[in-house]
């Protein structure tokens, strides 16, 4: 069970953030304060750690980079008020792994946290991505659903490499414009699930177990097995 | 308006003229009267002369007169005095003036008439006469000659000629001269105001360092525009801070339903209606944030992000991102580009503001309709043309559209709050682009013209 501390001065968002990432079965600890927060991520064994980029007394910024340069790479997602690109970039530059900004859908931040947390194991060596028969060939650039090569243009291709990569994991549609074209800003359509849709066409054909799952007001998975 | 006309229409020049045309006529007057003076005293020297003269002669024996006569013709060597000595009836005795001249009386006063006097000029000569008769009864004649005064007086118009005339046209070049600095003043103004009516508020009429009256016009103005910027940003904050502060309880709210959602199981009638419920409240955020977004990009003063930038790449990149909407719908989607200069600008923004258009372009034209997109290098710039086959926009709508939540009456029926043409527009700004919404016959074409612009 995943061990996850979060540092967050205001109550109500601790709170938030505490009750939807229990809900997920993990271990949670809050800190409300910069000091006891970098205290504690110092000393505790952590596995992931949520940021508020502003605290009082404290820069969550300093906070990372004191982390990072006492070689502690614990993952940390950075929450932030502060939505500017810049800020963005701040925050991932000194240390942070993601950025969200606040207020956040709680299903959202979740599902990053999963990510991060699934990105901390090492990625594989194998140059293919496998789940169920669905194979991609990361060196060939190629994908097979069986024994049919399947024809995925390059957007297509990297959209479903990262949901490959992070197979199981709920993604939500921010998550995915931000990871597979590199935006962060709203694209204020359903442009993602017009692409999610094609993809899935080429993906799921009919008579095939669906591997590509719609989670009900969240976003998508690519899974073998799926329960709504 | 030409500048000929312009210049005319400057108080400095209508004052300069003006007082040019004064000071011409004082010169005229002052002239008038320094000839008056002139000619008077002239008269009235020539006039004691004569009277001189008369005396003397007078006082001589009429015996000695012819001879004392000729003495004095020989001794005035200018030829300007004129005798005469006749005889009572009017026979010549002796003088340079050998008849009588009619039409003057014999009275002994002093006239001014035109003589025919052969022997010093062939016309009519000016003079100042007297006739009178001696006790003896013959009649003598003296007069002199006042062609001087006459030249005098021509000499004097010639001047006023001149004179006037060169006072008028130095009056004119003066005045040419003094309203073009407040021409170009005028000018300078004119264009900060037309970038301001643009909507460029920050910007402010130039104020010169010598205080002028112009200068404090232009301090005035400004004052005025400080005090509606202050307010349209003091308006516009509110909104934003609406916007900002109902975030958070919405976000909660959202939490909340959430939860119930995530607790109610299986109890389908109550999960539709909390399904609808999270949709609901998810558009409203999605508005908040679209709202939040325009002012975060038009706070951004600073161009700190601006990179160079390669136009064929943001727009492949909007292209591929938003094509497959385009093929839901059957819209064929092209892409035409030329080789341009690159620009300076923020690649992701430049990209968001693509994506708002072409999405627009799509949602407004039917199915099996087209948008094309075509790049091209213009004089000025890179040009980007967005066209579309769809419904159009009519030429009255197409200003309001650019406004936060303006939709057009077509569009009530389709999804989305009308704020993706601000954001453009915000984006555009911020670039110094120019913008453009015209009709393609039929449908629309948006265009960007990538150089510097005041909008």
């Amino acid at each position: 069970m995943a061990r996850i501390l979060v540092i967050e001065d205001d109550a109500i968002t601790a709170q938030e953030i505490v009750n939807e990432l229990a809900s997920h079965d993990f271990e949670v600890e809050w800190a409300s304060t910069g000091n006891e927060g970098l205290a504690r991520a110092l000393t505790g064994n952590h596995d992931l750690i949520t940021l508020d980029r502003m605290l009082p007394a404290m820069n969550g910024l300093s906070i990372v980079t004191a982390l990072r340069e006492k070689k502690i790479d614990t993952p940390v997602l950075m929450i932030s008020a502060l939505s500017d690109v810049d800020e963005r970039v701040d925050g991932l530059r000194a240390g942070g792994d993601d950025y969200m900004v606040k207020p956040f859908a709680p299903e959202e931040m979740a599902a990053r946290v999963e990510v991060l947390l699934r990105r901390r194991n090492p990625p594989s060596r194998e140059h293919k991505l496998r789940v169920s028969d669905l194979e991609l060939d990361l060196v060939a650039r190629q994908v097979m659903r069986g024994e049919k090569v399947l024809d995925l243009l390059p957007t297509e291709l990297r959209l479903l490499e990262y949901m490959m990569r992070n197979s199981g994991q709920i993604l939500t549609r921010t998550m995915l414009f931000e990871s597979v074209w590199g935006y962060h800003f709203d694209p204020g359509t359903n442009i993602i699930d017009v692409h999610i849709a094609r993809l899935r066409r080429k993906v799921d054909a009919p008579n095939m177990p669906p591997l590509i799952h719609t989670v009900r007001g969240s976003g998508y998975t690519l899974s073998e097995h799926f329960s709504k | 308006m030409s500048i000929s006309s312009k210049v005319s229409r400057t108080v400095v020049f209508r004052l300069t003229l003006f007082y040019s045309l004064f000071f011409a006529l004082c010169v005229v007057l002052l002239l008038g009267f320094v000839y008056w003076q002139t000619a008077r005293e002239m008269n009235r020297r020539v006039d004691q002369i004569l009277t001189l003269e008369k005396r003397h002669f007078a006082a001589l024996p009429t015996d000695r007169l012819p001879d004392e006569i000729d003495r004095s013709v020989a001794r005035d060597q200018r030829h300007v005095y004129l005798y005469g000595l006749f005889a009572p009836d009017g026979h010549w005795i002796s003088g340079n003036m050998q008849q009588l001249p009619g039409g003057i009386p014999m009275n002994g006063r002093i006239y001014q008439v035109d003589l025919l006097v052969p022997h010093i000029q062939e016309d009519l000569l000016p003079a100042r006469v007297m006739i009178y008769r001696l006790a003896s009864g013959e009649l003598l004649l003296l007069g002199h000659d006042v062609k001087q005064l006459i030249e005098f007086g021509d000499l004097m118009k010639i001047t006023f000629a001149w004179g006037g005339s060169l006072t008028i046209l130095l009056g004119l070049v003066f005045g040419i001269v003094l309203s073009s600095h407040p021409l170009s003043r005028i000018e300078q103004i004119q264009k900060v105001c037309e970038r301001i009516m643009l909507g460029d508020i920050r910007q402010r009429l130039p104020v010169g360092k010598r205080s002028d009256e112009l200068d404090m016009l232009a301090a005035i103005v400004n004052r005025m525009l400080d005090e509606i910027e202050r307010l349209m940003s003091e308006i516009k904050g509110a909104g934003d801070n609406i916007a900002h502060d109902l975030r958070t309880p919405l976000t909660r709210l959202r939490v909340l339903l959430y939860r119930v959602q995530q607790q109610l199981g299986e109890a389908p009638a109550q999960r539709v209606m909390v399904d609808q419920a999270i949709t609901e409240v998810d558009s409203l955020l999605l508005r908040f944030r679209a709202l939040l977004r325009i002012s975060e990009i038009e706070n951004k003063q600073r161009r700190a992000g601006f990179k160079t930038i390669r136009l064929p790449d943001i727009l492949e990149q909007a292209v591929s991102l938003i094509s497959p909407l385009a093929e839901e719908k059957s819209i064929r989607m092209s892409m035409k580009t030329e080789v341009v200069n690159p620009v300076h600008g923020d690649g992701e923004l430049l990209v968001e503001a693509m994506i708002n258009i072409l999405d627009n372009a799509i949602k407004f034209t039917p199915a099996e309709g087209r948008v094309e997109v075509s790049l091209k290098q213009d004089d000025r710039g890179p040009r980007i043309d967005i066209t579309d086959s769809g419904i159009g926009i009519k030429e009255s709508e197409r200003v309001l559209v650019l406004n936060r939540f303006y939709r057009s009456e077509n569009d009530l029926k389709l999804p989305g709050y009308g704020l993706g043409l601000a954001i453009v527009m915000a984006i555009i700004k911020l670039h110094g682009f120019g913008f453009e919404l015209s009709d393609a016959g039929p449908g629309t074409r948006v265009t960007i013209f990538c150089w510097p612009h005041s909008i």
